[in-house]
């Protein structure tokens, strides 16, 4: 029986994870990189933009939904994410919002567009109903309008909110 | 404040952030979060959003209609059209060198302001009445009204939001039980009626025992079941101007009523399958207010 190929990440912490092959070819990027190199060595492949925390995660999405696909998550959202994903998801997105925040840029960086998508979803899932102060406070983001920026805006969005 | 990646207060990066709005309702993406932040407005109004949003918003279901036409017709045939303030709210939409950052933003925003919206207002009297008022200030055309009118019978005195309420528009039969339906964004339908020229691109075909009708359509009342509880309205016969007198319960049909608004008596049917007649009348009652009055009903069978 051949031994499954695989991969070795090394994360910009400098961790390495070693991975099966099938499994990571679901990151576009990685994808791209096996193809231009020797398919008889175990190659290592740099994730220079990834720690390893994040990287693990990604890694662990992978192997589950490289034989389990993941279905499509609506645009927009009409409730909350959790019902419209499984529950392996569920219990996936149960991290902190730095690691959140992490993984969407690390699956966007890796281009993983069913983690992208799931990740993403559960941002737009935390924002929804929330107002500006709420998101604010949520993320941490400060205020960076004037007050005369912020009338304008709201001047702005005024037909838009009416309708 | 709970920890995040914020460089220069910025919240992931512009296209990370973006792939998050596309998964949130068009109210939420402008009520909420264009005032959080310099970035967030940027991303929440910036072009590749908008025009995902715009295709969605204006030509969803796609499928299931036989669209023809791509943005440049559709803008044009706004264009074309004798509605003068639609001209003259859309002139400047068409050229891409007119293209700034916000440009799909304001071209739905532009196609909204052309809608009229219900403007609430506490009144009794024998009638009930609606107000609508459009956002430019020339008088309503008579498909506005005609709007106005659609609006009024199928939501009643109850909000709803161009942006992101949807429409059920079915052929129902009268003599059999078999009809068919699709759900549409309701600034579509909006559309159709105000350019009737979109109905043609309706898959639906009616038949000589068939009417198109519409309702509101409520996330979930379609697998429920529901959809009979709502009062449906045929649409395609709302031309039918009429006038109802009820000292003689006589029914006479004139293009104009005597406030020189226009009235219609459209069927509807109810869960029970019976017909009734409703006599509305949409007047214009000054610059971009639009009113409508509708009778006391009768029925019919």
């Amino acid at each position: 029986m051949s031994e499954t190929k695989q991969v070795e990440l090394t994360s910009k912490d400098k961790v390495s994870f070693k991975v099966d092959r099938d499994v990571i070819l679901m990151s576009g990027l990685v994808k791209d990189m096996l193809e231009e190199g020797d398919e008889d060595e175990t190659p290592i492949i740099p994730i220079p933009n990834v720690d390893s925390k994040p990287l693990q995660k990604v890694i662990e999405y992978c192997q589950y939904h490289h034989k389990e696909p993941a279905q499509e998550i609506e645009k927009p959202l009409k409730g909350k994410i959790e019902d419209v994903i499984c529950d392996w998801d569920k219990k996936f997105l149960e991290i902190d919002q730095s690691l959140l925040i992490e993984l969407i840029m690390a699956a966007n960086y890796l281009n993983i567009k069913d983690l992208l998508d799931l990740t993403c979803a559960k941002v737009a899932s935390m924002i929804k109903g929330k107002s500006p102060e709420q998101i604010r406070e949520m993320f941490g983001i400060e205020n960076d309008f004037t007050p005369e920026e912020e009338a304008k805006i709201r001047e702005e969005n005024k037909w838009c909110e009416e309708a | 404040m709970s920890p995040c990646l914020l460089t220069d207060n910025e919240l992931m990066c512009s296209d990370t952030l973006m792939h998050s709005f596309l998964f949130l309702d068009l109210s939420t993406m402008i009520a909420s979060c264009s005032l959080v932040s310099k970035q967030f407005n940027r991303v929440a109004k910036s072009n590749p959003i908008w025009q995902i949003l715009y295709d969605k918003w204006m030509f969803d279901n796609m499928n299931e209609f036989y669209w023809t036409f791509n943005h440049e017709e559709f803008i044009n045939c706004f264009k074309l059209s004798s509605d003068q303030e639609n001209r003259e709210n859309l002139e400047d939409w068409t050229e891409p060198n007119d293209m700034g950052p916000f440009y799909w933003f304001r071209k739905c925003m532009e196609i909204l302001e052309c809608l009229p919206r219900l403007d609430l207002k506490d009144e009794e009297g024998e009638y009930e009445t609606f107000y609508y008022q459009l956002n430019n200030r020339n008088a309503a055309t008579e498909s506005h009204l005609k709007l106005a009118t659609i609006l009024a019978i199928i939501y009643g005195d109850y909000s709803f939001s161009l942006l992101s309420d949807s429409v059920v528009i079915a052929l129902r039969g009268y003599l059999t039980e078999s009809e068919q339906e699709i759900v549409c964004p309701l600034a579509t339908f909006c559309i159709m009626i105000l350019k009737s020229s979109y109905l043609d691109c309706l898959e639906l075909r009616e038949t000589e025992n068939t009417n198109l009708c519409v309702a509101p359509f409520v996330s979930g009342m379609w697998m429920n079941g529901l959809i009979d509880v709502k009062e449906c309205c045929f649409f395609n016969v709302m031309d039918a101007c009429g006038y109802y007198n009820p000292l003689n319960g006589e029914l006479s049909y004139t293009n104009e009523s005597d406030e020189g608004g226009f009235s219609w008596c459209p069927r509807f049917f109810n869960a029970g399958g019976r017909y009734y007649i409703n006599t509305i009348c949409a007047s214009n009652i000054g610059p971009s207010s639009i009113k409508v009055e509708k009778s006391e009903r009768f029925d019919y069978y």
